[in-house]
């Protein structure tokens, strides 16, 4: 369906279709999977040179502290540098030797070397010497005890927090000033080798170096990036940290990478962070770049593809007018400009074409014109066949109305004959009694129960003539209710609901005296109408009377309960209303008899027939719907009203609905020539 | 077959030819270190000239050859203590005779009397005691601070301190700097301590920790604060400039004299320091003599040392020592001859000598110089005051005997 669609549009669509389907789409899909990645691999990247960059610089500094460390064991395997505590002799030498440690260490502060007391016997520089040594002393002390006992040499290296010490070291007394009070101290055992004893050396000293981790900025500094961080920790303890720090963990705005860093038994951890604006920044660069090239491939794309469809729509439309020109009539057009082989062959063969349809036309046209004048001579004579059937159409209706107008003006005098004979003969009863009388009086001979008996004459006979004219007033009130040209003409069209109405209307019934005894039951759909309310009121109330009258007759008899079922549908925009009794049915064929004016089964019962006539009459005019009638199989006649879910107002009738008045149920269609 | 016979001996006589080159010159090598040839260090580098001549002369009579090092000062006593841990030692040193408190510890040699000249001065011999016993045979005395300056730019020495002040500010006028010495070494500070009446010992312990002290340090810091010497001036400023004449004057030893004189000729003038107020300046006097460390006069080279020893106190050489480096003998006739033939220059060397006071001989020297250096520092690095200064000095020199002395 959809390429059925697809193949009826134009080609223009067709071509842009396949365009972004087979070109730009997949382009589409392959960019972005290609941004992706080159969004992942550049993340990757940045991540990667970040986590290099810390494994480098940590490495770097890991270095530089181990040759800190190794030149400080070097210098701790001095002979000076070890006879000194023992003998401040020596203390000249060393103290070069630890001129030139501590100036060439990039981070050594201050050194010194301590005899067996902590006393510091050299000292380098010599504003060291301000320096309170007993943070240090209390930790040296058992270590050098340690490794005396142990006999095993090693460096100790710790940390301590003394903004003090640092502002000494600086030089300056500023203690309030130092930002950052830690120092690394490295701590080494002068020794001199035993010649007897149980132990290879004996401890005389110590050589100890401080570091202030606020000069590491020497080194770390240079590495930090412009808006990034750097923070060297142990276990937890921040011992430097510049420019950016992440001080929660979860915070996202900052990424941070790790690297350890080894020194003797000490390990450290060396953090780098960087802003992820900037990191987003380096990636969005790689995106833009790459965006920039796709979006320029695809742009290109388009414009080729924009370029072929214009350059082959020109040739179609050019195609087209040859084409539209031919369906024009104009056989001799021709078009120029054509550019590729295949649009030249179109257009050659729909030159072709046209020239067979020159010639095809002119044999065409000698045709069309024999046929015509063959079918010119079969109008006319189909013409004068459809005046001829339409005269009898005519006279068969005329015949049809005077035989219904017949029907029902012999209906009526026949009706009103019967009621009016009576008031005659009463009449003339009447009459006799009063020439009795008269007679009697004027000979003087009236008996008093000849007076009676001619009262009594006089009684009935005017009962009679009383219950003639009565019945001739209902009839002719009748004859009245037939005239529905315009019905009532105060009533409007109401809208309700019509389960809800039949239903009102059934609980009235069975607390009516009309009904008592019958079974009303209401069934079917909710179905909101627009009609004439009073009308549909009036039309039940007649099936309901005709029911009681005829169905319902010799219900006793058949031992069946009187039962009246009201059903409502809806039927593409009709409704159907069935009122459906269980009585004794029609016996008549056709069964649309039964809504001819005056037919009845109780005539002699009093009924002159025209209930369903009328009930007939107020569904074709007033509802403009229809009525049939039908027996039932299990016994019983279903009566079906059709009428209009929203009826409009109504003016002037349609020619239908005349038309239905004047004949039964299946109505004469006129031809509408 | 021939050919080959003949290429084989042409490969013996090569390798043996080799063989006797490498046996010649690991002999070579060996020789200065053989039995005839004497290892000698010396620390005084003016005295090199002397000392050359002088052991020529000696291995010419003697057929004994002295291998002659130099050493710096501040290097040689830890040098010694160490080579004598290592079983290293020269043969003999030229050493200050405060190093004679290092017998125990070098194993220095005593001395007989056989090998100690009678034409000694009594001062001298005395410097190279130590318990009882003679250590070392002095060969130059003196070695004591005095005034140098340049008669091109100074009429009228200063007298005092004051008037070198004042004569600092019409030199600087001029271009000249005033005045040089070596500021940071403790032989020069010491003589103002002495001057102002202090003294490294008393009774051979150390007294540092005297107002003498806490007041020279005052003194002598209040030169350099006002500006009369940089104090960082050293060696180049305290010698090598004054004899460039850039300086007018220069508180130097009799070591630079034989120096100075060769560059300043006429122009030199020696006078004694100035008094520091109404004190006369009292600089310290040593004596510079032999000493035999590893007991080297008890070993296979007794022989030669012994003639070195004799001949260094000589007359023929103690003669040499003024005449050609100005050094001050030991021995009494040629003082007396120095004495005789004295210029003024000389005559105010000589005259400060005798304001001079003896170096002490005793072996906490030693530690009274490093502990008093200690102590200099840190007051002049403003880490102590005067007073914290001089106790620092006199703490650390008594921790550093007191290490140096065997645990009982």
């Amino acid at each position: 369906m959809f390429l059925s669609n697809l193949s009826s549009s134009s080609l223009y669509r067709l071509f842009w279709l396949v365009i972004i389907l087979v070109a730009l789409l997949p382009t589409g899909l392959v960019s972005y999977l290609l941004l992706d990645k080159v969004v992942q691999q550049s993340r990757e990247q940045v991540l990667t040179s970040l986590s290099h960059r810390v494994d480098l610089q940590s490495e770097i500094l890991e270095r530089e502290l181990s040759i800190q460390l190794n030149s400080f064991e070097q210098l701790s395997q001095l002979s000076d540098v070890r006879l000194t505590p023992t003998s401040a002799v020596f203390g000249y030498q060393a103290g070069v030797q630890l001129k030139e440690f501590t100036t060439q260490s990039p981070l050594a502060s201050a050194s010194y070397i301590l005899d067996r007391d902590n006393w510091p016997v050299e000292v380098y520089p010599i504003t060291a010497e301000r320096v309170q040594l007993q943070l240090i002393t209390s930790r040296v002390e058992p270590f050098l005890q340690q490794v005396e006992q142990d006999q095993i040499l090693k460096p100790l290296i710790f940390n301590v927090n003394s903004p003090a010490m640092v502002s000494a070291l600086s030089g300056n007394d500023l203690t309030a000033s130092i930002d950052n009070g830690w120092v690394m101290v490295m701590v080494l055992p002068l020794v001199q080798e035993t010649q007897h004893g149980s132990t290879k050396f004996k401890v005389v000293g110590s050589l100890v170096t401080l570091e202030p981790y606020q000069f590491f900025s020497q080194i770390l500094e240079k590495w930090q990036s412009n808006n990034g961080g750097l923070l060297l920790l142990e276990q937890d303890i921040k011992l430097y940290s510049t420019g950016l720090i992440k001080e929660n963990k979860t915070d996202s705005n900052i990424i941070s990478w790790d690297a350890q860093i080894k020194l003797a038994d000490k390990t450290f951890l060396l953090r780098i962070t960087e802003p992820s604006e900037g990191l987003k920044a380096i990636v969005f660069e790689d995106l833009w770049r790459l965006s920039l090239i796709v979006g320029s491939v695809l742009l290109l794309i388009s414009c080729i593809s924009l370029l072929v469809t214009r350059l082959v729509g020109q040739q179609i439309a050019k195609l087209t007018s040859q084409v539209k020109a031919f369906s024009q009539g104009d056989y001799q057009y021709r078009v120029s400009g054509l550019r590729f082989a295949e649009f030249l062959q179109v257009s050659a063969v729909l030159e072709q074409l046209s020239k067979k349809v020159i010639t095809d036309q002119a044999q065409l046209e000698a045709k069309v014109e024999q046929r015509t004048t063959a079918l010119s001579q079969a109008n006319a004579e189909l013409n004068s066949t459809l005046t001829a059937l339409t005269e009898t159409q005519s006279r068969l209706i005329q015949s049809e109305k005077m035989a219904s107008l017949g029907q029902l003006v012999a209906g009526v005098a026949h009706e009103l004959n019967t009621p009016l004979g009576i008031c005659v003969t009463a009449t003339g009863s009447l009459e006799e009694v009063e020439r009795s009388l008269n007679s009697m009086v004027s000979s003087g001979t009236l008996r008093k129960s000849e007076l009676m008996s001619q009262l009594q004459t006089l009684t009935d006979a005017t009962d009679l003539i009383g219950r003639n004219v009565r019945r001739s007033s209902d009839l002719v009130s009748m004859f009245k209710e037939l005239s529905l040209e315009h019905g009532d003409e105060d009533e409007g069209l109401t809208q309700f609901e019509l389960k809800s109405f039949l239903q009102q209307l059934a609980n009235l019934r069975l607390n009516s005296q009309d009904s008592a005894g019958v079974d009303i039951q209401v069934s079917g759909d909710e179905i909101f109408v627009q009609t004439y309310m009073s009308t549909l009121r009036k039309i039940l109330s007649v099936l309901f009377a005709n029911a009681r009258d005829h169905a319902f007759k010799n219900q006793a008899s058949r031992g069946l309960k009187p039962k009246v079922e009201l059903s409502c549908r809806r039927t593409d925009g009709l409704v159907e209303l069935c009122f459906l009794d269980n009585g004794s049915g029609v016996d008549i064929e056709p069964i649309a008899r039964i809504f001819e004016p005056f037919y009845t089964s109780n005539r002699y019962q009093g009924s002159v027939g025209l209930g369903l006539h009328l009930a007939y009459n107020l569904v074709a005019q007033r509802l403009q719907g229809d009525i049939e009638a039908e027996n039932l199989q299990q016994g019983g006649l279903k009566l079906s009203l059709n009428f209009p879910l929203q009826l409009e107002p109504l003016t002037q009738p349609s020619s239908k609905v005349l038309e239905a008045n004047w004949s039964n149920a299946s109505a004469i269609k006129k031809i509408d020539l | 077959m021939v050919m080959k016979n003949f290429i084989c001996k042409l490969i013996c006589y090569q390798m043996l030819l080799l063989f006797s080159f490498i046996a010649t010159a690991t002999a070579k090598v060996d020789d200065p270190d053989g039995q005839d040839s004497i290892s000698m260090l010396y620390y005084r580098e003016t005295a090199e000239p002397l000392l050359k001549e002088g052991l020529k002369q000696f291995e010419q009579e003697s057929g004994y050859k002295v291998n002659l090092v130099f050493v710096n000062l501040n290097d040689l006593k830890q040098m010694l203590v160490k080579g004598a841990v290592n079983n290293s030692l020269p043969d003999v040193v030229l050493a200050p005779s405060d190093f004679v408190s290092l017998a125990p510890t070098i194993k220095l040699s005593k001395l007989s009397p056989a090998l100690l000249s009678s034409e000694l001065i009594p001062e001298a011999l005395n410097s190279m005691r130590y318990q009882e016993n003679y250590y070392g045979a002095p060969v130059m005395s003196g070695n004591h601070l005095m005034l140098f300056y340049n008669k091109k730019y100074v009429q009228n020495p200063a007298k005092n301190w004051q008037e070198l002040k004042a004569q600092a500010v019409e030199l600087r006028a001029k271009g000249i700097e005033p005045i040089g010495w070596n500021y940071p070494e403790m032989y020069w500070f010491t003589s103002f301590a002495a001057t102002l009446g202090g003294a490294p010992l008393t009774d051979g312990k150390p007294s540092l920790n005297s107002q003498a002290y806490a007041d020279a340090l005052i003194f002598y810091k209040e030169l350099a604060d006002s500006g009369l010497i940089d104090p960082t001036c050293g060696y180049d400023c305290a010698q090598k400039d004054f004899q460039e004449q850039l300086f007018a004057y220069s508180i130097n030893g009799e070591w630079a004299l034989a120096d100075f004189e060769r560059d300043l000729g006429d122009d030199l003038g020696i006078t004694v320091i100035p008094a520091i107020g109404d004190k006369p300046f009292r600089p310290l006097f040593s004596t510079i003599g032999l000493i035999f460390p590893g007991d080297s006069l008890q070993g296979k080279k007794a022989k030669p040392l012994a003639a070195l020893t004799l001949f260094f106190q000589s007359r023929r050489f103690q003669d040499k020592l003024f005449e050609k480096q100005r050094f001050l003998p030991v021995n009494q006739s040629s003082f007396i001859q120095v004495e005789a033939a004295a210029n003024n220059n000389i005559k105010m060397l000589l005259k400060q000598l005798a304001q001079a006071i003896p170096m002490p001989p005793d072996p906490i020297m030693a530690n009274a110089w490093i502990g008093m250096k200690k102590g200099f520092d840190r007051y002049m690095a403003d880490i102590s005051s005067a007073k914290e200064a001089a106790d620092y000095m006199q703490k650390f020199t008594e921790r550093d005997y007191q290490k140096s002395q065997p645990s009982k």
